[in-house]
């Protein structure tokens, strides 16, 4: 009997023997196995964070982009328009000033009754004064068509220097002219 | 627990550990390390070196696909120990891993002869529950590692303890014949 080789163990028993076995040591396995995938959690954290910076970086240079390929917009011109009556600050060289102490429109429209010779250039001036100084169209035009009835053809010729206003009874008084001659 | 709770809260931390909450995820794989590890240590026989490396392969590759973790089709218990599951069927299907005889050269293995025959015993019962169906695999895991009666088995299984009692006899004798050494 002695003999006889060992009868090889139940895998059975063998197998409920490492079921049953006392509780190993995983402290070490659980500390490493919790710092890696730990790890993985980490870095997945920072990939999302990367890429939402990616995207709004992306953004922004589309928009960036999108802007420069825009045409620039039109260039915006400041007209200032001064009211004839703003007060004007006086300037040593400024010809306002001999202006200033020119007769006033009524006075130069006497002028013009009270010295025949020089009526003409009266007349132009007093019209101007009334244009500016206070914009009375309706003195103005009888003031131009004085100096126009009173001068010659020479007069009618329109000048730079007229105002708006005399340019217009100008062009008119030149085309009554011409039809006229027509006639 | 109650399965809805249990889903809900599982639910929850799955969520967090998608959004990077390291406080979740380590209070998830404090409550289920102990017993992943146990199932792993069961499965492969007791092979300490070959448990630490399954288990450490699982834990990462459940952080990798924690998305793909479905709370409504199983637990996370579960669902890791499917995961150990599949690491170890992929273990022993490789050539020179079937041939129970790689472990035994391992650097970490033992040079004793004794250690040696103990460890290729331990090969040969982890390939045997490796080989066996599904569902017997699950009730000698019951009996066996989780410590439950037929009883307790046949209720949360929703059979009759005569049903359980015979499946439990089938898992054990088909254990033995995956467990005889190939010719």
């Amino acid at each position: 009997m002695n003999d006889l080789p060992p009868l090889e163990p139940d895998p059975l028993t063998q197998w409920l023997a490492v079921s049953n076995s006392p509780k190993a040591d995983v402290d070490g396995l659980r500390q490493s196995v919790l710092r890696r995938t730990t790890g993985v959690l980490r870095r997945r954290r920072w990939l999302r964070r990367g890429a939402v910076v990616i995207a709004l970086s992306a953004c922004y240079l589309a928009g960036a982009a999108t802007m420069r390929m825009l045409p620039p917009p039109p260039t915006v011109l400041t007209v200032v328009v001064e009211k004839s009556g703003a007060p004007v600050p006086p300037a040593a060289n400024d010809e306002a000033l001999p202006r200033e102490t020119e007769p006033r429109a009524v006075a130069l429209e006497w002028n013009a009754l009270d010295h025949p010779e020089t009526k003409v250039e009266s007349y132009r001036r007093a019209g101007d004064r009334y244009l500016a100084e206070s914009n009375d169209v309706q003195a103005a035009v009888r003031c131009y068509k004085q100096m126009l009835d009173a001068g010659t053809e020479k007069d009618w010729t329109i000048s730079p220097d007229d105002s708006w206003l005399l340019m217009a009874l100008k062009e008119a008084r030149q085309k009554e002219n011409l039809d006229a001659k027509r006639i | 627990m109650k399965s809805e709770e249990r889903v809900w809260r599982e639910a929850g931390l799955r969520r967090a550990v998608l959004a990077g909450d390291e406080r979740a995820w380590r209070a998830w794989y404090d409550e289920a390390f102990q017993g992943l590890f146990n199932y792993v240590h069961w499965r492969c026989g007791g092979l300490r070196d070959l448990t630490d490396e399954i288990v450490q392969e699982t834990w990462l590759t459940a952080v990798r696909r924690m998305r793909s973790f479905d709370p409504w089709h199983g637990s996370f218990k579960n669902w890791l120990r499917g995961i150990a599951a599949n690491l170890l069927r992929n273990y022993w299907r490789q050539p020179h891993h079937a041939n129970g005889r790689l472990l035994a050269n391992h650097p970490m293995a033992p040079p004793l002869d004794s250690a040696i025959v103990q460890r290729e015993q331990a090969q040969r019962i982890a390939q045997a529950l490796a080989r066996l169906p599904e569902r017997q695999e699950e009730v000698l895991r019951a009996k066996y590692l989780d410590g439950r009666s037929v009883a307790e088995i046949a209720e949360e299984w929703g059979e009759t303890p005569k049903a359980v009692e015979s499946l439990l006899t089938r898992a054990r004798q088909a254990f033995r014949e995956a467990y005889q050494p190939d010719e």
